[in-house]
């Protein structure tokens, strides 16, 4: 994923800027053959870059072209997935994507068809609705208010800014301004010709007056011929006459030349180039380049400065995209869904996580595949359950054995008992018996001072015992 | 920290702001890593609706490219979407290097190769990026 982030941003800084001015110079190509027929029918003297904004109808149907607005900033987040530029018009789908109008009408009749460019999901949309029809049938509709306001309200330059206006304001005013106040719109000439015929060349407003600006006069400083539109254009570029003094050598030279000649005067005042970085100094060039600049410390550190200040740039840029990501991340999170269109890398989608704790729902998205796999290991535990079962049953019996076991041993105990009790009790007869026959003997014993018969009867019952 | 390396260039051309010369490095970890692959990028008039026309300039051996360097990549015919982009063609290209599909060939020797000796056909891909796309 790093990876691929990197690589994104990378290329987002370096084809963004590209593919911005090609498409700017598409749209505004698509619009230029008119213009520039336009300005064949105006005179020869005027000046070159007169592309901009031009009356030619009526005051009420005035068309303007929005998309070749130039904004003084875009949020990405208002910029239509199609064009590129801020939404006009915008429409929603169902699906939850916004576009403009004409944008999305026309990917319906590209090859995508009736499909949201976003997810691919398909949108049910008539062109031409009838009234018998159910009033829901559109899958897009008008995106709310609040959309067409936000984009209504971006800051835009004004069409006419080639020409020269430094109008800038919200873009709902934009008509407006063109229309009414602004200096460099161009209106057809009204005024009668000597013939009788309409001037109408397109002149802009600042020149329009009580008599045509078309008139002819001779320049006071040469003499060529010039009108009020070309005037400031001939001082400036064309009139070898309109001198201008220099402010560092003292020499007068032709308006035309005077920027040549500011760029190389030695003796003509200038900063020092190390101004960006604190030094006050200023002075005549010859000085700068023979003595100060090798004594300046801002002009020796600004190398530093500028690779400092490169880096930091560099830095402010990937935050930008960084920025971007993550909120293009957060986006999608919050929709719900990641999309990974164009993209042959497979996101894993974090829906899918939560939706298989939900018992209901975990077979939603199960394919064929996952379905045999899962019957199969079914089947597997089902045979381990038999087994077990059958198990159980053997080991019941086993104990039913034992339990016998057990019981038998407590009998042969009783039994053991019972021997035990009965040995004891011979034992104490025998003891009885062999008292008995002590006493008898002891008897013996003193029949013996008188000898007697029965002496080898009981030597016999001796040896017997 | 530094900025990532320069990964894709798009230079539009001079004549033709429709037509754009793209530069594409190999990326890291397949065979084609170390080469620069050229390529031409136009626009057709239609376009967004209609999608880019890429083809690669410099030779390159992969499945899915042919000899005429035509791409064979699915946003670029049939799941091309205006809200795609330049941008977005460009880096699907680039995961197509990494990743070569034998299975949806458009140079059927290729993919032939690919599919029955793969360590072989890997190997003829990064010969053909260090003779080709230097």
């Amino acid at each position: 994923m790093d990876i691929i982030a990197q690589e994104l941003d990378q290329l987002e800084l370096e084809t963004r800027g590209q593919e911005e001015s090609a498409n700017r110079a598409l749209l505004a190509s698509q619009g230029e053959p008119s213009s520039t027929f336009k300005s064949e029918n105006v005179s020869v003297a005027s000046p070159p870059n007169s592309s901009g904004y031009d009356m030619t109808d009526s005051l009420d149907e005035a068309p303007i072209d929005l998309r070749t607005l130039v904004y003084v900033s875009i949020p990405e987040h208002l910029n239509c997935p199609i064009c590129q530029l801020p939404f006009i018009n915008p429409y929603t789908t169902i699906c939850g994507h916004t576009f403009c109008r004409t944008c999305i009408l026309e990917t319906f009749k590209s090859p995508l068809g009736n499909k949201c460019p976003l997810d691919r999901i398909e949108l049910n949309y008539k062109e031409e609705r009838q009234e018998t029809e159910e009033k829901n049938y559109n899958d897009i509709f008008p995106a709310p208010i609040i959309l067409s306001n936000i984009t209504d309200d971006l800051q835009v330059r004004c069409l006419n800014a080639s020409r020269g206006c430094k109008w800038i304001g919200p873009r709902w005013s934009i008509k407006q301004h063109l229309v009414n106040s602004c200096d460099h719109t161009r209106f057809p000439c009204e005024h009668e010709l000597d013939g009788g015929q309409v001037c109408g060349k397109l002149t802009e407003r600042r020149f329009l007056g009580d008599n045509c600006p078309h008139e002819l006069f001779d320049c006071a400083k040469c003499g060529e011929k010039i009108n009020i539109v070309s005037e400031e254009h001939h001082l400036k570029n064309e009139c070898t006459k309109n001198f201008h003094k220099c402010n560092g050598c003292n020499l007068e030279f032709p308006e035309k030349m005077f920027e040549s000649h500011e760029s190389y005067c030695e003796k003509i005042h200038v900063r020092c180039p190390g101004k960006q970085y604190g030094c006050e100094w200023r002075g005549s060039r010859e000085v700068l380049s023979q003595i100060h600049s090798s004594e300046c410390v801002f002009v020796k550190l600004s190398g530093y400065f500028e690779l400092q200040e490169a880096k930091m740039s560099d830095l402010v840029d990937e935050n930008k995209m960084l920025k971007s990501q993550i909120s293009t991340i957060l986006d999608s999170i919050t929709q719900g869904k990641m999309t990974n269109l164009g993209y042959s890398l497979q996101l894993e989608e974090i829906m899918d996580r939560d939706r298989s704790t939900d018992p209901g729902r975990l077979f939603d998205n199960l394919q064929d595949k996952d379905y045999i796999q899962l019957m199969m290991e079914l089947e597997v535990l089902k045979t381990d359950l038999n087994r077990l079962r059958s198990l159980a049953s053997e080991f019941e019996l086993n104990k039913q054995l034992v339990t016998a076991v057990a019981n038998e041993n407590i009998q042969i105990k009783d039994e053991l008992h019972n021997q035990t009790a009965a040995l004891s009790s011979m034992r104490q007869q025998i003891q009885f018996m062999l008292l008995d026959r002590r006493r008898l003997r002891s008897k013996l014993i003193d029949a013996e001072a008188t000898p007697s018969p029965k002496e080898s009867s009981s030597g016999r019952f001796t040896n017997k015992l | 920290m530094s900025l990532p390396k320069r990964i894709i260039r798009v230079m539009p051309h001079e004549d033709n702001l429709r037509y754009f010369n793209v530069t594409i490095d190999g990326p890291s970890g397949s065979p084609y890593e170390g080469g620069k692959f050229k390529l031409e990028l136009f626009l057709p008039d239609d376009y967004p609706m209609l999608a880019p026309k890429v083809r690669f300039l410099t030779k390159i051996y992969h499945p899915n490219i042919d000899r005429l360097g035509r791409i064979c990549l699915d946003v670029l015919k049939a799941n091309w979407s205006p809200a795609l982009q330049v941008r977005t063609i460009l880096l699907s290209i680039q995961a197509l290097l990494s990743s070569p599909n034998p299975d949806d060939p458009l140079a059927n020797e290729v993919a032939e190769e690919w599919k029955s000796n793969e360590q072989n056909a890997i190997k003829t891909a990064r010969e053909w990026t260090e003779r080709f796309a230097q």
